[in-house]
C-alpha cells in the first residue's frame, strides 16, 4: 500500500517512519528546503536557535516521544534535566518541593494538599477552566501566578484559557513520568534520526515539494504537487488544521471542514539570548511567575554545549501573549528579561525575537481541543500539534496522536478488505 | 523589489539564511533594502510564503 505524508514536521516524520516500518510505500512531501517544521535548528552566529521549540522534550526519556523514537530505532540520546524545574520568585529560585516556603502559613498546607491530590490523579474537575478550578479550591494570588507560568510555558496559554480537566491530566502524567529532557543535537538531533530511519526503511522525503491538494475518495486518493498527481491509499496530513482543511476540502464533508477551520491556533513569543557564562546554570525550566509576559526560561547548553559556540551559552525564554499585537508583547517580554536576569545588559545579548501565530503558531489547537486523528474520509488522517489526546502536551502529545492514528489505521485495515 | 506581506508572523526562519544579514525580525520581518541583493533565499525558507520577490 502507498502512503503519502503532507509535511515533514515531527508528526509527519513519526507517522512516515512508522508506516514505512509497517511495509507501506511512503513518500513525504515538505514544502520547505529542510525537514522538521517547528522542531529543528536554525543556525545563527554559531548558536543553534530553533524554528519553534525550546529544544526540550517535556517528558524526557520516559515519555511517549522517547518511547516511539526507541521503537522506531531512531537513536537519539535525551539528557535528563536536573533539576527539572525551579520557580524564580522575588529573585530567588525555589525547587519544586521548596516552593511552599514562599507561601503564607495559611496557604501552605492547603497548597501542599492540593498538589499532592493532583499528582496522584485524585483531583476532579468539571467544565471549568484551570483558573476557576484553582480559585474554587484555594484562593491565592501566588498559586494563580505559578499556574499561569506553568500553563504559559507548557501550552502558551494562561490558566483561565485551559480546561481544568486537561491540566489535571497533564500534571498527573508529569508526576508519573517525572522528568524532562534535552535531546542531543537539540531539536534537529531528533529530526535527523527520524529521516535516517525513514530512508533506511525505503521511505522517501522530498523537500521543496508543496502539496497543492488532495482529491479522490476514501482509500483511493490523488495527491497533487507541482510535479503532477500521485495515487495513495493512505494520506497523512501534517500541515496544520486549517491548511489540511484547505488541501482536502474536496474529500471531506463541509461541516467537518468548517469545524477544522474554526479551531484557533495559539500564539507565542520566544526570545533567544547569547551569554558568555551560564546564567541559569542547569538545563531545567526556570518558571517565572513574577514576570509580566515571560512564563519561563531554559539554558539547554548546560546539557548540550554544542548548541552554542565553545564557552558560550544559549538561554531561551517563552512568553504567552496577553494581546494580539505580538511586537508589543515581545517588547514587554524583553523588559521582563532585564528584570529577571541580574546584569542582563552586561552578561547577555539578544540574538533573536521570534513570534508565532496563525499558520505557524506554538500550537495549531489550544490544549484541551482533542480532535481525533481519523477524519470522515477513510484513509485520510491528521497528525501534528492540532491532534493531541487528552493529558499530553507538546511533542509528547504529537507522538500520542500519531500512536492513535496508527491504531485506528490498523483497525480499519483489519475490518475492511482494503 | 522585495516585499514582506501580511502573511509574515515574525517567526524569523528566514533571518539566518540571508547571506547579507539584511533581515531583522520583531513581530514581523523587515528587510534592509540597501543590503538586499534580491537573491530570494529568504522567500524559499519562509514557512508562510510571506516574502515576494520581483526581479
Ligand atoms: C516558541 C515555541 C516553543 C516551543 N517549545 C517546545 C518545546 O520546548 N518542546 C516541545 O516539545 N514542543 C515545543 N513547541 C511545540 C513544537 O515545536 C510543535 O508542537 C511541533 O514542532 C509541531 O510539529 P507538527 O508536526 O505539528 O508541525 P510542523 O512542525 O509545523 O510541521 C508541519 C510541516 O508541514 C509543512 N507543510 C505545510 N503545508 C504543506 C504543504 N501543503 N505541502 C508540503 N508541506 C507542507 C510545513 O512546511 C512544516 O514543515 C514549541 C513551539 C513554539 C512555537
Amino acid at each position: 500500500m502507498r502512503a503519502v505524508v503532507v509535511g515533514a514536521g515531527l508528526g509527519g516524520l513519526l507517522a512516515a517512519c512508522a508506516l514505512a516500518e509497517r511495509g507501506f510505500r511512503v513518500r513525504v512531501h515538505e514544502s520547505l528546503p529542510y525537514p522538521g517544521g517547528r522542531f529543528t535548528n536554525l543556525e545563527f552566529r554559531g548558536f543553534q536557535l530553533s524554528t519553534g521549540a525550546l529544544h526540550m522534550i517535556p517528558h524526557g526519556r520516559r515519555g511517549p516521544l522517547a518511547e516511539m523514537l526507541a521503537e522506531l530505532g531512531a537513536g537519539v540520546e535525551i539528557f535528563r534535566s536536573e533539576p527539572q524545574a525551579v520557580f524564580r520568585i522575588g529573585g530567588r529560585d525555589y525547587g519544586v518541593d521548596e516552593v511552599y516556603s514562599a507561601f503564607s502559613t495559611g496557604e501552605k498546607l492547603r497548597a501542599m494538599k492540593l498538589l499532592a491530590m493532583m499528582k496522584l490523579g485524585r483531583a476532579r474537575a468539571g467544565e471549568e477552566s484551570y483558573a476557576e478550578w484553582l480559585e474554587r479550591h484555594l484562593r491565592s494570588e501566588l498559586v494563580m501566578r505559578l499556574a499561569d507560568a506553568f500553563t504559559g510555558w507548557c501550552l502558551s496559554l494562561r490558566a483561565h484559557q485551559v480546561p481544568a480537566a486537561e491540566v489535571l491530566a497533564q500534571v498527573e502524567n508529569l508526576a508519573r513520568l517525572g522528568e524532562t529532557g534535552v535531546p542531543d543535537g537539540g531539536c534537529r538531533g531528533v529530526v535527523d534520526a527520524l529521516v535516517e530511519v525513514l530512508e533506511s526503511n525505503g521511505g522517501e522525503l522530498r523537500v521543496r515539494s508543496r502539496v497543492l491538494g488532495v482529491s479522490g475518495t476514501s482509500w483511493s486518493f490523488r495527491v497533487h504537487t507541482g510535479e503532477g498527481a500521485e495515487e495513495a491509499e493512505v494520506v497523512v496530513c501534517n500541515a496544520g488544521l486549517h491548511r489540511s482543511a484547505e488541501l482536502a476540502e474536496g474529500v471531506l464533508p463541509p461541516e467537518y471542514v468548517r469545524m477544522l477551520r474554526g479551531v484557533e491556533s495559539v500564539p507565542g513569543v520566544k526570545i533567544s539570548v547569547a551569554c558568555d557564562e551560564p546564567v541559569l546554570g542547569h538545563s531545567g525550566v526556570v518558571f517565572t511567575p513574577d514576570a509580566e509576559r515571560v512564563c519561563g526560561m531554559n539554558e539547554v547548553t548546560n546539557a548540550v554545549p554544542e548548541l552554542a559556540p565553545p564557552g558560550k551559552h544559549l538561554l531561551m525564554a517563552h512568553a504567552a501573549p496577553a494581546g494580539g499585537d505580538l511586537r508589543r508583547e515581545a517588547e514587554i517580554a524583553l523588559r521582563d528579561l532585564h528584570r529577571l536576569i541580574p546584569d542582563f545588559r552586561k552578561r547577555c545579548r539578544v540574538l533573536a525575537v521570534q513570534t508565532y501565530r496563525g499558520e505557524w503558531p506554538v500550537n495549531h489547537a489550544p490544549s484541551g481541543t482533542h480532535i481525533p486523528p481519523e477524519t470522515p474520509a477513510g484513509g485520510l488522517y491528521l497528525v501534528g500539534d492540532g491532534v493531541k489526546p487528552r493529558g499530553w502536551m507538546e511533542t509528547d502529545g504529537i507522538a500520542m496522536g500519531v500512536r492513535e492514528m496508527l491504531e485506528h489505521l490498523s483497525r480499519a485495515l483489519e475490518e475492511s478488505s482494503v | 523589489m522585495i516585499r514582506v506581506t501580511e502573511r509574515c508572523v515574525g517567526c524569523g526562519a528566514c533571518m539566518p539564511f540571508c547571506p547579507k544579514e539584511a533581515i531583522s525580525v520583531m513581530g514581523v520581518a523587515e528587510i534592509d533594502a540597501g543590503r538586499c541583493t534580491l537573491c530570494g533565499r529568504c522567500a524559499s525558507y519562509c514557512p508562510n510564503q510571506a516574502i515576494e520577490v520581483e526581479r
